[in-house]
């Protein structure tokens, strides 16, 4: 944990945001809680970025949401995928491997 | 946060939040959350919370750019939401339409009627009264002259046409940018048999720069075209011309016409539809100077005379003058200019500078009775909307389980309101399109039959018209959609439902209302249209069988413009004389004589004393005015001798000096006293003093109205050089329309080489002075006919409804014994209680209108000879009304009487 917490690339967030709700509806800490358990705190999110993510994709139509009760007996928003959503997370994740393995040949490159 | 969470316990979990409470509640439970797996993980409570808000960031402005996003979601999803709705809205009432084809039909006929009426009418006010003329710059600016003179014994007299010394006068008016000055009239185009007659404008050579129109092919004349006392002759002409002559050859410039007395270059072609300021159609325009000698003759006694008032002038306004200015300033001038003229000095001329269109400079009666027709056409359009909206009130009441359904099921009233608001405009928009189709086919034929004389240059459905037929479909669809809408869409929830209702409730008979003073009004407003129908058809009539003195039909006038073939006055009158023994051998015609006045015409007077007073008794109507005529002048018109006797063979040049004197100028000249054996001087320097031999009925010369006007007759060959004009008044036995192409080709065979004859029945001459009677009699007509229908139509559709509404009760009279008679007498009766207060409402607004609110002085420029509140009229009008809704009536009423019992007893 001594390493420096890396800056979110722009447009790196909604990619994790999809992922994490590919395997069902979650409510907004649950998605917060994977994105932090996956990459190890690598990545330093800010919750309220976060929520804005969520709402903004809300209304891009690739989310949809519903009141529904927590595991502690709270009332929160859960999060879902639309088809809308699955096929950007599609694209999102091409996107991304094509940039990756982009930018990948340029380091391994040798003069 | 307790409360909260005690409000939690009893909350569906499922129960959506909205808005700001959705956010906060969003937060709250994350941070919780998040505090409660610190806590977990041996944080205090206190530590916990504070590290949960450190994660989230800046709590407050994320908030507000959450918000920010979901309200901006909202809308979306709001119009979203709406735009679905009215999508099922408007296939709801495509679906419905398409249900009641009958409805759909009747609705759509109706209102298409009414906006196609409009539409034509608002047509032809636009063009007639308000748009200015095609392709001029800045028609606000110009101006058209007028000199108001005051006689001291005639009265004032207005008019357009003025000398050729006020244009040269007033053209330095620092009011005015520019002044120019033009005379329109008939010219011969061509030579002999082949020859025609065309509409040429005779203009000043500033006149198309100051108007601004541009040439289509050419050039225009200008200065150096048009020295004082002519140039080179040069001729512009209109692009009918070029289109119906050249084939619209673009080499056409450079050609040469013959037009009048010479051929004339070619040098430029007018843009289409371009016909200078007036509504008449152009087809060539001559530089004034050099083309005046084709109206005038060689004399340029013209630029000069006070007495020679033929030329119109039309102003532009200097930049910041106002037509007032203009005026003073011109009426300045004018009087400093007559001050020392014997005639006009004490004429206490005013010059006011009248508005292109829609000023008064135009005397004609037409304009009136167009405005006339256009405000009753807006009658026709209420009397279509009352029709349309109890149409579709009756199938709304047709609807009201359905309606009460949706309510219950909770649509909201707005949406209601808006789905019938929907089908009244949907409705009105299609009867629009249907109307303007109407227009178009009905703009033809109105100014074919109707307005011959005036050349309209575009088609009668422009974008102005159909902006205003826009306009009016949206304002006759709101107000049709929305009185039934505001009716219907409070509808009796429970008494709908139980499906017992049906019109016999309170809202029932509070819709029956409606719907007879809807039907009410129509046949008000109906009675109202067919008035004026009827007194324009007996203006019309009376105007037709106006008593000239003398007998029109059958009369055929004929002349030829030898002046500008260069014939002395000799010569003409030698040519006149041999023309007239020539006709008198022609087959078919009953008598011939000749006349140096034509009646509606021209018409003649000169200086007349008698003997022994300092001056002659004179009327307002202007004269005395005289004819020089040969003796069969009286039997050929038909105009009778009184007392005494007409002029006979012995009448001639050497023979004792003698006239014949009308019956006005006989009583005023001489009142009491007998006529005939007294004498008068004619002339100025007459010595000769002429005996009174007959007494003649008055003729008309001028006006339909009969005016006493003084007026008498000499031989014509004791015409002493009184007169120059000639004319050929020619009785035909039989057919006159034969006799115009036989008078002309007698007359073009005695000059091969002439201009073009000119041969007119009189009834043409008559006719315009009855077009504003024949044009308010058929289009008035016509509206009276679609407010006929249209009555009918919402009689007819509220007493199916009624009827409808009435099954059971029917069924149970006849079931009773009630027979087929008393059903439909209940029914009849029924409908023409309505009617019949409605054509008593009707006449009373009438009487009452004509009488107190239309000046009486409008009422006799309008109709002719016919009083407003003819009884005739009066009951016509109902009568009428009545038999037609009479028959109207009928079939609900009998389809009432055939209900079966038993069915009747089911229903509902």
């Amino acid at each position: 944990m001594n390493r420096d917490p890396l800056d979110l690339l722009q447009g790196t967030l909604d990619i994790l945001v999809l992922k994490s709700l590919s395997w069902g509806p979650r409510h907004g800490y649950a998605v917060a809680s994977w994105i932090r358990d996956t990459t190890g705190d690598n990545l330093t999110i800010e919750d309220g970025a976060l929520y804005t993510a969520l709402h903004r994709m809300e209304e891009r139509g690739w989310l949809e949401s519903s009141w529904g009760i927590s595991e502690n007996n709270r009332k929160a928003k859960y999060y879902q995928l639309t088809d809308l959503g699955r096929r950007e997370l599609k694209a999102s994740r091409q996107r991304w491997s094509r940039y990756v393995t982009a930018v990948s040949q340029v380091l391994e490159a040798r003069a | 946060m307790p409360p909260t969470r005690w409000r939690d316990l009893f909350e569906l979990a499922a129960r959506p939040f909205r808005g700001k409470a959705a956010v906060d509640r969003e937060i709250d439970t994350h941070l919780e959350l998040v505090t409660d797996e610190l806590e977990r993980r041996g944080w205090t409570r206190e530590a916990a919370a504070a590290e949960a808000r450190r994660r989230f960031g800046d709590v407050g402005s994320y908030r507000r750019v959450i918000m920010t996003i979901d309200a901006r979601q909202q809308r979306g999803s709001a119009r979203r939401q709406w735009w679905s709705d009215l999508g099922q809205d408007l296939g709801m009432v495509g679906r419905g339409l398409i249900r009641t084809p009958l409805f759909t039909v009747g609705v759509i006929v109706t209102l298409a009627l009414g906006i196609g009426v409009n539409a034509t009418m608002i047509g032809l006010v636009d063009r007639l009264l308000f748009k200015p003329p095609a392709h001029l710059i800045d028609p606000d600016r110009l101006v058209r002259y007028t000199l108001t003179q005051t006689h001291p014994t005639f009265g004032s007299f207005t008019n357009a046409s003025v000398t050729y010394r006020e244009l040269a006068l007033q053209r330095e008016s620092s009011a005015l940018a520019d002044l120019a000055g033009f005379y329109s009239t008939g010219l011969s185009y061509g030579r002999g048999e082949a020859a025609r007659e065309l509409r040429a404008t005779l203009a000043t050579a500033n006149f198309f720069s100051m108007l601004g129109v541009r040439p289509e092919i050419g050039r225009f004349f200008g200065d150096p075209d048009d020295p004082i006392g002519g140039g080179d002759p040069t001729v512009v002409i209109s692009h009918r011309l070029w289109q119906r002559e050249f084939a619209n050859a673009p080499d056409v410039v450079g050609k040469s016409l013959w037009l009048g007395s010479r051929q004339y270059q070619i040098i430029g072609v007018a843009p289409k539809y371009f016909t200078g300021v007036d509504l008449d159609a152009v087809d060539a325009w001559l530089p004034m100077h050099t083309g005046a000698r084709e109206f005038i003759g060689s004399s340029d006694e013209w630029r000069d005379t006070w007495n020679w008032q033929w030329v119109k002038l039309l102003g532009r306004l200097a930049p910041g003058a106002t037509r007032v200015q203009a005026g003073a300033e011109a009426t300045t001038r004018y009087r400093a200019a007559t001050a020392d003229d014997e005639e006009r000095k004490n004429d206490r001329g005013v010059v006011t500078f009248q508005p292109l269109v829609g000023g008064d400079a135009d005397q004609s009666k037409t304009p009136i009775v167009v405005a006339l027709l256009a405000g009753v056409s807006v009658l026709v359009l209420l009397i279509t909307c009352a029709n349309v909206a109890n149409l579709v009130l009756a199938r709304g009441l047709a609807r009201r389980r359905e309606t009460a359904v949706r309510v219950a099921l909770g649509v909201g009233r707005g949406r209601l309101v808006r789905g019938l608001l929907i089908e009244s405009l949907a409705l009105a928009a299609v009867s629009a399109g249907v109307g303007l189709l109407l227009a178009y086919g009905g703009g033809i034929v109105v100014r074919a039959i109707l307005l011959p004389g005036i050349d309209f240059i575009e088609p009668p459905v422009d974008g102005r018209l159909l902006a205003a037929a826009f306009l009016a479909s949206l304002v006759t669809g709101v107000l049709v959609g929305l009185v039934p809408a505001l009716q219907l869409s409070r509808p009796d929830l429970t008494e709908e439902l139980r499906g017992s209702g049906a019109g016999r409730g309170s809202a029932g008979r509070e819709h029956v209302r409606l719907r007879n003073g809807l039907l009410l009004t129509q046949a008000a407003l109906s009675v109202i249209m067919l008035l004026c129908a009827g007194l324009f058809w007996k203006s019309l009539r009376s105007a037709e069988s106006v008593d000239f003195g003398f007998r029109p039909e059958g009369l055929v006038t004929a002349d030829i413009d030898l002046a500008v073939a260069g014939y002395t006055i000799e010569q003409r009158h030698a040519f006149y004389d041999d023309a007239y023994r020539r006709f008198q051998a022609v087959a078919g015609v009953r008598g011939v004589s000749l006349t140096t006045t034509n009646p509606f015409w021209t018409r003649q007077g000169t200086a007349v004393r008698i003997p022994g007073r300092d001056s002659i008794p004179r009327l307002k109507t202007g004269g005395p005015y005289f004819s020089a005529v040969t003796p069969e002048y009286f039997t050929t018109l038909g105009i009778a001798i009184i007392r005494g006797r007409p002029f006979t063979a012995d009448d001639h040049a050497g023979g004792a000096r003698v006239l014949v004197v009308n019956e006005t100028l006989a009583r005023t000249f001489w009142p009491g006293e007998e006529a005939i054996g007294k004498c008068l001087y004619i002339g100025r320097d007459a010595d000769i003093c002429r005996l009174v031999v007959g007494v003649s009925a008055d003729a008309s010369n001028e006006s339909l109205e009969r005016q006493a006007v003084q007026a008498y007759y000499l031989p014509l060959a004791q015409n002493d050089s009184l007169s120059r004009d000639r004319y050929l008044m020619i009785r035909a036995a039989d057919d006159p329309a034969a006799m115009l192409g036989t008078a002309r080709r007698v007359l073009q065979t005695m000059a091969p080489n002439l201009p073009v004859a000119s041969a007119r029945l009189m009834q043409e001459q008559i006719e315009p002075l009855m077009r504003p009677w024949r044009l308010g009699a058929a289009l008035f007509g016509i509206m009276g006919l679609v407010a006929l229908t249209v009555a009918l139509v919402g009689l007819y559709s509220v007493l199916s409804y009624l009827v409808a509404q009435r099954t059971r009760e029917f069924g149970i009279r006849s079931a009773l014994g009630a027979r087929l008679g008393d059903v439909v007498r209940m029914v009849v009766v029924e409908g023409q209680r309505t009617i019949v207060v409605g054509i008593v409402v009707g006449l009373g607004l009438a009487v009452v209108g004509i009488k107190f609110l239309v000046p009486p002085a409008l009422v006799a420029k309008v109709l002719y000879q016919t009083s407003p509140t003819d009884p005739w009229i009066l009951g016509g009008v109902a009568v009428l009304l009545v038999v037609t809704t009479l028959l109207g009536s009928l079939l609900p009423a009998f389809r009432a009487s055939r209900v079966p019992p038993m069915e009747a007893l089911r229903a509902d």
